[in-house]
């Protein structure tokens, strides 16, 4: 039969433990990773006694976690998509500040270093405007030095904190590992302790935060934790075991992370992490670091360049060709890091054009308008005479008379030329100089066989001259049997088209690449202009007293040969005369400092993406959109993030004021069931005291 | 019904406040900077456009700068070459007295004796420099004195006197504008035709104005009479281009500074901050944030348990 005592005591019990868990959910309200726990409770059947059946009072089911598999899991993958948004902005933060910040704009260096340039074009031969040039050239140098230094900071730094990172959660995976062990003899979740599931969840929510997890629940509540999305291939814990996670750099890609799994036992290497802090690492330094980097280094080397090949193309204060002025240290790694300044002396700045005209106090007045252009209007010859003999090539062929084949000699690839034939062979200069053959026909020189227009004008002042009075002084030749052997001596340094008729010939002579020493000798070489009307000049190569050609001349025509152009500015008369040779006189020349001026606004520096500045802003707006983007999605994953927490916390968080109601109710349950054991009492007493 | 709980509730309020403060930060670092934007992130486009503004601005600075060397160097210029003109009006008078046909060969030498003095003027003129101590009139050959009173014209020529080049210096007074400011002495001094149509130069033309009246030779007078007033014309219209060219500069200067104004009023508009509206906003976002920390402390003290006594 029921006993009411042990009913009420039952009672008692029961609620003292329940007042305990509501004690210890209160207690717990802000302990992270904490379950709301809640003691279950059943009723106690006694037997049956006849045809009633009498509780026999209340048993303890179970103390259970308030506990939701998927809103745990999703809690934990916002987690880690929300922690690399935020890495990844922390980091896109710091390389704004370096960036945007004016003191170190590249822009203003480049602009400077320009102002001094265009000072230097006002006053060329000024010491002071030299030097200040190459102290602003330094200061640009430097800068770009002190923003390499600054990325190599951040690289440094983002590279010891992937490092730091993986070794928390190595760490945690140990730990988790240990969890693992600790809940070995129980078979089923539901009979571990609460503490330790608790434990295991909260080591599981930390792992999320550095990398995203993937977790594969047993039924006995232990755990295997992958990473990434699918629960195979990169386990860092299983069972009892935990693998560790290694971090490393490539030589050759140094912003690359490499990651690779258990490094020491059976290594394998994960291609990225996914999500979490340490791939918000990595995403920072492909996306922003990289493209910063080569973006400022693609700038360094066209600063570079574009001011070398100035340089290059002018003459120095004491009339030499102007030397680089910005090298690499090293050019294997970062161009920004290793710029360095070649010329230290004012006076190597090349402000001067190579060219200069003497008017000779002509009624017009002849201006040099570009003396760079020799190696694009010249080409390389061939590689060798056979292979334009032997591919049949009639490269300049004409209609009029018969030809059999030609070819094109192209002077600034040949040297020592000598060619062997027994037909006929006719040589003419592309200006219609015939300088060897059998017969005259002026009928050849046709624009359509190659010669120059303008037109060319067939000329026999040479023909078939030797020494002193042939060509540029170059051509000897000699018969031997019906052989004709023809040389030419040293560089011609200009194309000549050879027409062949007939016979077989043999040719050889030396081909060889453009050789610029002896194309900027060419191009210094003295020549004279002589209008021999208003309308007709002739060009006079100085030196071998060699009339190179005659030409016609109409109001804007350009004058042009061995690779300068010039033009006229008034009409010229019969009598002018000009003559174009080597400046003598650099030093007071900023024909050149003004060709370095114009690389400020030019846009085929960057292959017409814009200039220096233009380009330097398009880097700074790209890096301030992926701080905008990064925000902007770090701010929406903060939302998602909040309302799986959310969602979370109403399934598995204590609120106080449930457990003030639960306090209540089971304070009053517990001052019931000890009426019960009074009412037990006196029931005993009243039966005692029946006399 | 969502189960509320207390971490919810801190954590929301904590988030919101913490927002609210942020914002209320970024807010006071404008004001207190005058700028709307501190870092690239506050508008990329904004930015990267000030970037660009900017470096219009300097560029535009830099051609005003070389417009006040330009104009220093053209009046140097004008000013040796007003005072060549004066010395060959003067030479002018010389020769017309030389011409009187009354005059004694004593007077013509007398004359001649002052004929020389402009010749010496002449070269001197011809050997000016400018601000920077280079030569006006050498081309090229900025430290090399152009013009040697020991060589006479009439043996050596022009070209054999002349140490300078033919040369002119071209300077950028605007992006892909330049001007050639440069005047070689062999375009002021020669480069015109005496009255016989042969070339000649300023320094030969006294030279023979000087023999003349030294030799009483009346025909070579006569010829320097002719040959003075064509090398005038000459020298005027060099003082003539001069002029242009000072003109030229003028407008330039004119153009830089309007564009200069324009752009900083650009700049101005993009970067500065309107203060009435940031004041507002900060009005506003300090109003919302008092108001988030009432709620907090309102909210935290709501408890079941202030009322289990």
């Amino acid at each position: 039969m029921a006993d009411l005592l042990s009913i009420g005591t039952s009672g008692i019990n029961i609620y003292r433990r329940s007042l305990a868990t509501t004690g210890n959910n209160i207690a717990n309200v802000d302990t992270e990773g904490y379950s709301r726990q809640t003691h279950e409770t059943q009723q106690a059947i006694g037997p049956t006694e006849g045809p009633v059946n009498m509780g026999t009072g209340v048993l303890t089911d179970a103390v259970r976690r308030a506990y939701d598999a998927y809103a745990t899991s999703s809690f934990r993958n916002s987690t880690s998509s929300l922690e690399q948004q935020d890495t990844l902005l922390t980091y896109a933060r710091k390389l704004e500040d370096i960036l945007g910040d004016t003191n170190m704009s590249m822009s203003s260096a480049i602009d400077k270093f320009f102002a001094a340039a265009q000072d230097l074009s006002v006053s060329p031969s000024s010491t002071s405007a030299r030097e200040n040039l190459l102290n602003e050239a330094l200061a640009v140098k430097e800068r770009f030095k002190s923003l390499s230094m600054q990325f190599d900071r951040l690289d440094d730094d983002s590279f010891v904190e992937s490092r730091v990172r993986a070794d928390e959660l190595n760490s945690l995976a140990k730990q988790l590992a240990r969890v693992n062990e600790l809940m070995l003899g129980k078979s089923d979740a539901d009979l571990q302790a609460n503490g330790l599931m608790d434990q295991r969840d909260k080591l599981l929510q930390d792992m999320s935060e550095l990398a995203k997890i993937s977790v594969e629940e047993t039924k006995s509540g232990r755990v295997n934790v992958s990473l990434g999305d699918s629960s195979s291939s990169f386990q860092i814990v299983k069972d009892e075991k935990s693998y560790e996670l290694a971090v490393s750099r490539i030589d050759n890609n140094p912003e690359r992370l490499v990651y690779t799994l258990d490094p020491y036992g059976s290594p394998k290497i994960i291609s990225a992490v996914e999500g979490g802090k340490i791939a918000g690492i990595e995403t920072f330094r492909n996306a922003a670091l990289k493209k910063a980097r080569d973006e400022i280094d693609a700038m360094a080397i066209a600063f570079m360049n574009s001011v070398n090949e100035v340089q290059q193309s002018g003459l120095d204060a004491v009339g030499n060709q102007g030397r680089s002025m910005f090298g690499l240290a090293d050019d294997s790694a970062r161009a920004s890091g290793q710029l360095q300044l070649l010329i230290s002396d004012g006076d190597s700045v090349a402000t001067g054009a190579p060219l200069m005209v003497d008017q000779h106090a002509s009624t017009a007045q002849l201006k040099l308008t570009n003396w760079s252009s020799v190696e694009s209007s010249l080409q390389r010859g061939e590689q060798s005479i056979d292979d334009v003999l032997g591919s049949g090539n009639s490269n300049g062929s004409g209609q009029s008379v018969s030809v059999n084949s030609g070819f094109i000699i192209e002077g600034h690839s040949t040297k020592d030329l000598t060619l062997q034939f027994d037909g006929n062979v006719e040589i003419y200069t592309r200006d219609g100089r015939h300088i060897f053959g059998t017969a005259g026909n002026s009928g050849l020189v046709l624009t359509s066989n190659g010669f120059n227009a303008g037109p060319a004008s067939y000329d026999a002042t040479y023909l078939n001259q030797t020494g002193a009075a042939s060509y540029r002084d170059a051509i000897s030749f000699s018969t031997n049997g019906g052989v004709t052997t023809l040389n030419i001596d040293g560089q011609i340094g200009e194309d000549l088209i050879v027409l062949i008729n007939g016979g077989s010939s043999t040719m050889s002579g030396n081909w060889f690449e453009e050789d610029t020493t002896l194309t900027k000798t060419q191009r210094e070489s003295e020549v004279e202009i002589n209008f021999t009307s208003a309308t007709t000049y002739t060009l006079t190569d100085v030196d071998t007293n060699t009339v190179l050609a005659t030409r016609d001349y109409q109001s804007g025509d350009e004058v042009s040969i061995n690779g300068w152009v010039a033009v006229l500015n008034n009409a010229p008369v019969l009598g002018d005369k000009f003559t174009v040779s080597k400046n003598t006189s650099p030093r007071g020349d900023n024909r050149n400092i003004l060709a370095l001026v114009e690389l400020q606004a030019d846009r085929a520096v960057f292959e017409g993406r814009g200039n220096f500045s233009e380009v330097y802003a398009d880097v700074i707006n790209d890096l301030g959109s992926v701080v905008v983007q990064s925000s902007i999605a770090r701010d929406a994953q903060q939302v998602l993030t909040d309302e799986a927490k959310q969602a979370r916390d109403s399934v598995s968080a204590v609120a106080l004021d449930e457990e003030a109601a639960d306090l209540l109710r089971f304070q009053q349950a517990y001052q019931a069931s000890a009426q019960v054991i009074q009412a037990a009492n006196k029931l005993f007493d009243w039966i005692v005291n029946v006399r | 019904m969502i189960r509320v709980t207390n971490s919810t509730i801190f954590d929301r309020i904590s988030s919101q406040l913490v927002a609210q403060q942020s914002r209320l930060a970024i807010t006071q670092e404008k004001i207190s900077s005058g700028k709307n934007y501190l870092r690239p992130s506050d508008g990329p486009d904004a930015v990267a456009a000030l970037d660009r503004l900017e470096s219009t601005v300097n560029q535009s600075e830099q051609y005003l700068k070389n417009l006040g060397r330009v104009k220093d160097k053209l009046n140097f210029q004008e000013t040796a070459i007003v005072s060549l003109n004066d010395e060959l009006i003067r030479c002018k008078e010389l020769v017309l007295q030389g011409a009187n046909g009354t005059l004694g060969s004593e007077l013509r030498a007398t004359l001649a004796i002052e004929l020389r003095s402009i010749y010496d003027s002449a070269i001197a003129i011809g050997n000016q420099k400018d601000l920077d101590g280079s030569y006006l009139f050498s081309g090229y050959k900025q430290g090399t004195p152009p013009f040697s009173s020991s060589l006479d014209p009439l043996v050596f020529g022009f070209d054999g006197m002349y140490a300078g080049d033919d040369e002119s210096q071209r300077i950028n007074i605007d992006q892909g504008y330049g001007i050639e400011i440069g005047m070689p002495g062999s375009a002021l001094f020669s480069s015109f035709k005496d009255s016989d149509g042969n070339k000649t130069d300023i320094f030969s033309l006294l030279k023979s104005a000087i023999n003349g009246l030294e030799n009483n030779d009346q025909d070579a007078i006569q010829k320097s009479i002719d040959d003075v007033n064509l090398s005038l014309t000459h020298v005027n219209i060099k003082l003539a281009q001069v002029g242009s060219k000072m003109n030229v500069v003028e407008n330039q200067v004119n153009v830089l500074e309007d564009r200069t104004t324009t752009l900083e009023m650009a700049i101005s508009s993009i970067h500065d901050l309107d203060y009435v509206k940031a004041v507002t906003d900060l009005k506003n976002q300090s109003i919302a944030l008092e108001a988030g920390q009432a709620s907090f402390a309102q909210i935290a003290n709501l408890t079941l348990f202030n009322y289990i006594k």
